[in-house]
């Protein structure tokens, strides 16, 4: 793959979370336990790239948008924005400067934004702790041209409310203008539309992408909706506690899942059409402890066509055809 | 975002708006408001409201004297209120000598004969009420250049059914230069003019009758020689009967206005009360703010701390903490406030340690923010709208102790606050005499200022605090 | 005769400014054995509607006119001891939003079952724990986890936990209020088919309350639409789902994406739900609607019936 055109690049990505203990334990056990939440994940991020992250609750995947944008440190592993490696730079100076060009967008549109500061201040925000303007009126300009951009016109209307003197649509519009106030290269989306309403999430999902050309800028858009992230994303990775089960375009992994996993998923995925008819979902249990996942492969506990090899051995993830990816010994073994 | 620019100032007004349309929509936030601005307007225009000093103007009344509007009852209704009267002497009949009189009478007398020469001067007012208990006479005797002659002065009060009792008498044959005041209940006065002392009365003997009395003035110059001369002057003269009434809330054991002493003392009791929830306040957030923020050791350091602290019984140790170090009220401020800033600090931190999480935070990270710039423009602004309502809340408890310190007898000596009103009350004699209206305005004062402040921190709190906010 | 008929339910919230119309001139009806899902944006009213089927209302909710016929009796003449007693867990039960949330954290599943057997039922705590057991296995949980405690269960299981003693009781009809909002799409999947499940094995009657429309298409039989206290549109699912007549229940359709067929421009709604203090006049949905003429401004529009199968929507489009 061409060097130019990859925004974000993750290597063995690993993250694992201490957990306290009480003093007594911490006395007898030999190692502290960790939380696997990332495990040994690598992934590609193209410029101008609307890149999903599916999974479940628990899966990894809000723990890797914060690793890339260097949020929380990694256990292990290599992030690399367009070829520089970020884990090398120093907190205080070069990482701080790099942050005008990866930004996020929350999950919750009553939390994300501060209820005591105005909507001005808000977007301002990131202007001011990066020191781009010289002026007050030059952050005022700024300040419009964002709130332009995310159709919240006229800018005065907005500029002097508060939060809650916003519908949640409006909140997540100002956060995302806040989020491109500094023009980014990179934005980590997570969740940002599932708190909403069903007819205005689409608006703010078309919002979004509409940002991508507008901007020439990519996005890592974290999600457990499958057909929302069908819908919105060019390439979608799907995750399974810590780690990458199967990668690709989105359509062909939704319509032609390798991973059973993903086969399942898919088939649990509810449409909105009551004649359709659905293979039914033969997984049973629920998602193993991340502190203890199992050997091998992490789903040979839940898999339906589990053989020996998948609870020694942890399958890699190997690269099937262009742009396709899966982890599971059903292709390997081949 | 400053205020000083057009949009800053745009945004604080909003803020201030929006506070103030559900404020003034709660009944008790109104309440506690309107009670703090009469007691506010008190203390802040003592001085204008209050003719009297409350501490060094004595004897305005009879001691105890009550209120002046106990009279609407029936039985109060002849109750003598102060008289302080001027005596303007007048001249019953044409004088022999050259005589200035009035308010100032002055004299000059140059004897052409040896004969006995004599002036009466007399004043009429009228008594309409009940018998008082005392009155005193009081003025400047100026006699000058008394040269060969003898003089006889004497002053007496005349009822209206005649009869008089002798106040004064003076002879003298020099020049003297004196201040006189007589009163009613001396001792030596009394029995001198057969009345008992501790047994007897004099006012309410001679003053039974309603109807007009005379003070007469008698001047009798007896020259010498022909050259005999004097110059005598008498002024300032005052007939002065303390009432038994006196003012908006009567008076104490001293005869001093007991409102003066209520609304001077509003000043410093509510002085006092602000200042030390000002400090308290202040200590809670920092090191609230401290302890959850930076966390780890320094918060369990702090934590134990305070847990310490608030196990500690208050009161025994500010008395003792007073005895120590002396009863000033700057030593009295600090040490209330050294005891009440703990219960803010532990909510504080609660609060920090939920909003640190918070996704605004993490955005503003995101955007590169550094540790203290988060500190400071996102978690101290979301607490402090609780610290606020803290504040307000914990006037009340800082009004009492210092009451309480006072009335034990612990408080400042010089600072004349409520606390220190109940103390003289107690000690001298309030509730003996039944003198409600020495006890209950302190009382109430602090009641009321307390509950002011509780309903008002109520009302904020039930504005600010996220887990009351009703639903819009 | 239909398990439940609702009459011109009308629900309003007081508040210091005056009235929130939250649920205003409701109707629809359920047959025994039906599965009906209400669905609808937040602040619609479909939650209202339920809480006020079952009287468990807010201080400041009231019902201000409608009936609502369940078995042959309008229940809202009974008093409220009568619909705790009677009504309320015995022949209609519950399950709240987050309802797995709500179970006791100190006390063991079994035994939470239990009490609320022995609550409504004249039953024996023998006889209560037996059937415990029981409900666990039918929602597939196990009577052997009886003796575990909530912070044990993962979310799909405390939700099946609740759905058990739902129907500890063995009621005619259950209301379902976002029983899946908070689980992963597998665990969802497999709570939904659990609760297929029981409707065949016990002609359970359900209201099932979702913004979900993928959700409602999977579970149920019929659908009524809300937007703003009314219902806009109403009958057999299929018909709703798939020849839509009002403009907004197109528009909501459209909203949700679909991983099947091909990829169709996703819809959105300018706007937002109006405030239900003061409703707009005339049909609710017209400031927002593409649709709307003079008429929509003026007069409410009335619930009119199309073809067969019992379908019905709301909207002056369909009298021309």
């Amino acid at each position: 793959m061409e060097n130019e055109n990859i925004v974000i690049k993750a290597r063995n990505l690993t993250k694992h979370f201490p957990i306290k203990m009480g003093f007594m334990r911490t006395l007898v056990s030999k190692e502290t336990p960790v939380v696997h939440a990332v495990d040994d994940i690598s992934f590609d991020i193209k410029r101008e790239e609307f890149f999903g992250l599916v999974g479940e609750s628990g899966c990894g995947k809000t723990t890797t948008g914060r690793l890339l944008l260097r949020l929380i440190e990694p256990t292990s592993g290599q992030i690399f924005f367009k070829g520089m490696d970020i884990l090398t730079l120093p907190l205080e100076r070069e990482m701080r400067r790099l942050r005008r060009k990866m930004q996020i967008v929350f999950q919750d549109p009553y939390e994300s934004l501060n209820p005591r500061m105005s909507i001005f201040d808000i977007i301002a925000e990131p202007v001011r702790i990066q020191k781009v303007a010289e002026t007050e009126e030059q952050v005022a300009e700024k300040v419009a041209k964002a709130l332009e951009e995310m159709d919240l016109v006229p800018p005065e209307e907005f500029m002097y409310r508060f939060p809650h003197e916003l519908s949640g649509g409006q909140r997540q519009r100002v956060a995302i203008a806040r989020a491109f106030v500094l023009e980014p290269e990179f934005v980590v989306a997570d969740e940002p539309v599932s708190m909403l309403d069903a007819s205005i999430r689409s608006e703010v999902a078309k919002l979004m992408l509409s940002l991508v050309k507008k901007f020439h800028c990519s996005f890592l858009y974290i999600t457990h909706d499958v057909a929302l992230a069908r819908y919105m994303c060019n390439r979608i990775a799907v995750m399974y506690l810590g780690k990458i089960a199967e990668a690709g375009t989105s359509d062909l992994v939704i319509q032609k899942p390798l991973h059973p996993y993903t086969e399942a998923l898919i088939a649990a995925v509810p449409v909105p059409d009551p004649t359709a008819r659905r293979t039914e979902v033969v997984i049973k249990g629920e998602v193993p402890s991340a502190i203890n996942p199992p050997t091998g492969c992490r789903f040979n506990t839940r898999c339906p066509y589990a053989w020996d090899v998948c609870r020694k051995e942890e399958p890699p993830l190997i690269q099937i055809e262009k742009d396709r990816f899966v982890a599971c010994h059903k292709y390997t073994k081949k | 975002m400053s205020i000083f620019s057009k949009e800053g100032r745009k945004i604080l007004s909003r803020r201030l708006s929006g506070f103030w349309d559900e404020y003034k929509r709660t009944k008790v936030g109104i309440a506690g408001a309107i009670i703090l601005i009469i007691f506010g307007g008190l203390a802040i225009f003592a001085p204008l409201l209050t003719p009297y000093d409350p501490i060094i103007s004595k004897r305005l009344a009879e001691s105890f004297a009550q209120p002046q509007w106990v009279t609407i009852l029936p039985h109060n209704k002849d109750l003598p209120p102060t008289q302080d009267i001027q005596l303007y002497w007048t001249a019953q009949e044409e004088s022999p000598v050259p005589i200035e009189w009035g308010k100032r009478v002055a004299l000059r007398f140059e004897a052409a004969t040896t004969k006995q020469i004599d002036i009466r001067l007399a004043y009429n007012f009228t008594y309409k009420y009940l018998p008082p208990l005392s009155f005193n006479l009081k003025f400047t005797l100026n006699a000058e250049n008394v040269t060969d002659m003898t003089y006889l002065l004497e002053s007496n009060l005349i009822n209206p059914k005649g009869d008089q009792l002798n106040l004064w008498r003076h002879s003298g044959q020099a020049d003297a230069y004196r201040l006189i005041e007589i009163q009613s209940t001396e001792y030596w006065w009394m029995s001198a003019r057969g009345y008992e002392p501790g047994v007897d009365n004099v006012a309410q003997i001679w003053f039974a009758q309603q109807g007009q009395y005379t003070v007469t003035f008698i001047i009798s110059l007896m020259p010498k020689t022909t050259t005999s001369k004097m110059n005598l002057k008498i002024e300032d003269s005052t007939f002065n009967i303390p009432g038994l009434i006196h003012g908006i809330l009567g008076a104490d054991n001293e005869g001093r206005d007991i409102f003066s002493q209520l609304v001077w003392g509003s000043r410093i009791s509510l002085a006092i009360g602000l200042l030390s929830a000002v400090i308290a306040t202040s200590l809670g957030v920092i090191i609230g703010v401290l302890a959850g923020y930076v966390g780890g050791a320094v918060d369990e350091i702090i934590m134990r701390i305070v847990d310490i602290l608030i196990a500690l019984p208050v009161l025994p140790l500010l008395l003792a903490l007073v005895f120590l170090f002396g009863p000033n009220v700057i030593y009295i401020i600090v040490l209330i406030a050294i005891f009440g800033w703990q219960g803010l600090s532990r909510v504080i931190r609660s609060q920090i340690l939920t909003l640190r999480e918070a996704s605004f935070v993490e955005c503003a990270r995101a955007s590169g923010a550094s540790k203290t710039y988060v500190m400071f423009k996102h978690l101290v602004p979301n607490v402090l709208p609780i610290a606020f309502a803290s504040l307000v809340l914990s006037v009340p408890g800082a009004i009492l102790t210092e009451a309480a310190l006072s009335f034990l007898g612990f408080g400042d000596p010089r600072a004349a606050t409520w606390g220190k009103m109940l103390q003289s009350a107690f000690g001298f004699g309030a509730f003996s005499n039944l003198a409600w209206w020495w006890i209950l305005p302190p009382g109430l004062a602090i009641t009321l200022v307390c509950l002011a402040f509780v309903f008002i921190g109520h009302a904020v709190d039930n504005i600010v605090n996220p887990k009351l906010r009703r639903r819009r | 005769m239909p398990l439940l008929q609702v009459e011109n339910l009308k629900m309003y919230y007081e508040v210091l400014r005056g009235e929130v119309k939250a649920v205003d001139g409701v109707s629809f009806s359920m047959e025994k054995g039906d599965s009906l899902g209400l669905a609808g944006e937040s602040g619609c009213g479909k939650t209202s509607a339920a809480l006020a089927i079952l009287r468990l209302l807010p201080q400041n909710g009231k019902i201000i006119d409608g009936k609502i016929i369940f078995n042959g009796e309008d229940l809202i003449p009974k008093s409220d001891d009568e619909i705790r007693h009677k009504i309320r867990w015995k022949r209609i039960s519950v399950i709240f939003q987050g309802a797995m949330n709500a179970l006791h954290p100190t006390k063991k599943i079994g035994v939470q079952i239990v009490e609320a057997l022995l609550l409504h039922e004249d039953i024996n705590k023998k006889g209560a724990n037996e059937r415990a057991g029981k409900l666990l296995d039918l929602v597939g949980i196990g009577a052997s986890k009886r003796d575990r405690y909530p912070h044990e269960l993962s979310g799909g299981m405390k939700q099946r936990t609740v759905t058990a003693m739902a129907l500890a009781c063995n009621p005619d009809l259950i209301i379902a209020d976002e029983p899946t909002t908070a689980l992963d799409v597998i665990i969802e999947a497999q709570v939904l088919k659990v609760i297929k499940e029981l409707q065949q094995k016990l002609s359970l009657s359900m209201i099932l309350i979702s913004h979900d429309l993928s959700m409602i298409a999977e579970t149920c039989n019929r659908v009524a639409i809300m937007y703003a206290g009314k219902i806009v549109e109403y009958g057999d699912i299929v018909s709703v789902f798939k020849d839509s007549a009002h403009p907004y229940t197109q528009k909501l359709l459209a909203a949700f994406p679909s991983i099947l067929g091909r990829k169709t421009e996703l819809a959105s709604i300018h706007g937002f739900p109006p405030d239900l203090l003061n409703p707009p006049s005339g049909c609710r949905f017209h400031p927002r609607c593409e649709f709307a003429m003079e008429i929509c401004k003026k007069k409410e529009p009335e619930m009119l019936a199309l073809g067969g199968k019992g379908h019905y929507a709301a909207c002056h489009l369909l009298s021309r």
